[in-house]
């Protein structure tokens, strides 16, 4: 059966969910089957790079952690919706399915104050795995380490870290690498995001690989250009040339080769 | 086949919103009940033969023994972390998680925000009507 691929980060913003976005869609574009979901249920961001509005939006997350719809209700499957994005279109045929969180406030505040059955949760990150016959579950998650994060960690195949190389990050940071390597989980690796070109990228991971004793995966610069996308396609999709997105298929690659 | 009794605990288990392990506990678990309980979850129900077998492709050093796995799946039991269903040659085993806990902000904050919230949206509606 396929990898769960939990994507993390202790603090917020440092590129979670556009990580997350393209590494899907790369390994979706090389021919996996590949699933998102977004466990982020207080503050769901990912649908936004897939043109997923609240009109858009299907059935969620939050109604069948409610027992009202089946998963199969939930998933979104991209290459139906390409819209004019001039990178998701290359997502054309491709199967990538997002199965995302509600971004009605209302849907929110009530989860929220509900609670929910966890072993929902779980069943359906497996019944996603099995019945779409997935290479690879990735799940996108709300910073820090909190419940969800702990779960999700615990149930990964692999887990990536992401964070920035700043002071700030590292203590952070060192406590989830710690949690995880206290989890056993099989495979663990550190994605530099943000990182100021004027650097020495080479000596960023080699610092990073030191400090940790992690492998880095990929070092990728912060950009512009990004924040010019304006969040609203898949950055290497769109601009396959770029630095980042470069750098951001080198983590893909490094990805699948895990066996 | 689950028998009456399993159909009776796992309707018991649903309503009882402190049973079942949190990920916090799980992530304390002694490292053979929660490799077992880390399979348990991925798998979702597995008779102990299954969960050998799985068990068996775990790396050595980190490889419980039958008679490990056996006594780790009694204490996970006794906890109601691990939930056994049927009977003799058919018993499996299945994970058990504790429900989220609902949000502890004070219920007159959710009655605001949610009030807030249908202002907001039917406001909305009217500058679309309107506009
Ligand atoms: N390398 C980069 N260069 C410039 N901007 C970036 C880069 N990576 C991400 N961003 C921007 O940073 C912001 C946060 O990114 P993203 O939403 O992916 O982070 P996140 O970790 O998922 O955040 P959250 O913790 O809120 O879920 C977005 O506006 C995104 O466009
Ligand atoms: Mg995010």
């Amino acid at each position: 059966m396929g990898k769960i691929v939990s994507i993390h980060s202790f603090r917020g913003g440092t590129g979670k969910s556009n990580t997350t976005a393209n590494l899907a869609s790369q390994m979706a574009l090389a021919g996996k089957r590949v699933g998102i979901v977004d466990t982020d249920i207080a503050s769901p961001g990912i649908h936004v790079l897939f043109g997923l509005d609240e009109k858009l939006m299907g059935h969620t997350l939050n109604e069948y952690l409610r027992g009202e719809v089946d998963i199969h209700d939930v998933a979104f499957r991209v290459s139906d919706h390409l819209g004019d994005a001039e990178g998701r279109k290359k997502l054309a045929g491709k199967d990538l399915w997002l199965f995302p969180s509600s971004i009605n406030g209302r849907e929110i505040s009530r989860i929220l104050h509900d609670g929910y059955d966890v072993n929902l949760l779980n069943q359906g990150f497996q019944s996603m795995r099995k019945e779409f016959d997935l290479d690879y579950l990735f799940i996108d998650t709300h910073p820090g380490v909190g419940e969800e994060t702990l779960l999700s960690m615990i149930l990964s195949d692999i887990l990536v870290i992401i964070l920035r190389p700043d002071q700030q990050d590292f203590q952070g940071t060192a406590v989830t690498v710690d949690i995880a390597r206290s989890l056993d989980i099989p495979h663990l690796r550190l994605v530099v995001n943000k990182a100021l070109s004027r650097y020495d990228f080479s000596q960023i991971k080699a610092t990073v690989e030191q400090t940790y004793s992690e492998e880095v995966a990929g070092v990728l610069p912060l950009t512009e250009d990004m924040v010019e996308n304006a969040s609203s396609d898949i950055f290497s999709l769109r601009y396959p040339d770029h630095p980042w997105s470069q750098a951001m298929r080198g983590v893909a690659e490094n990805l699948l080769a895990i066996p | 086949m689950s028998g009456v009794f399993d159909r009776l605990s796992k309707k018991l288990g649903e309503k009882d919103d402190s049973s079942g392990i949190s990920p916090l506990d799980l992530a304390n678990l002694p490292q053979a009940q929660r490799q077992l309980m880390r399979i348990l979850l991925r798998e979702l129900e597995m008779s102990l033969s299954a969960l050998m077998g799985l068990v068996e492709e775990l790396p050595e050093g980190k490889r419980p023994t039958q008679a490990e796995v056996e006594e780790a799946l009694k204490s996970l039991a006794l906890e109601g972390w691990v939930i056994k269903m049927g009977e003799d040659a058919q018993i499996t085993y299945k994970a058990n998680l504790r429900r989220k806990a609902p949000s502890t902000l004070a219920q007159s904050i959710w009655s605001t925000l949610d009030a807030r919230i249908g202002e907001a949206k039917e406001s909305g509606l009217k500058k679309d009507q309107q506009g």
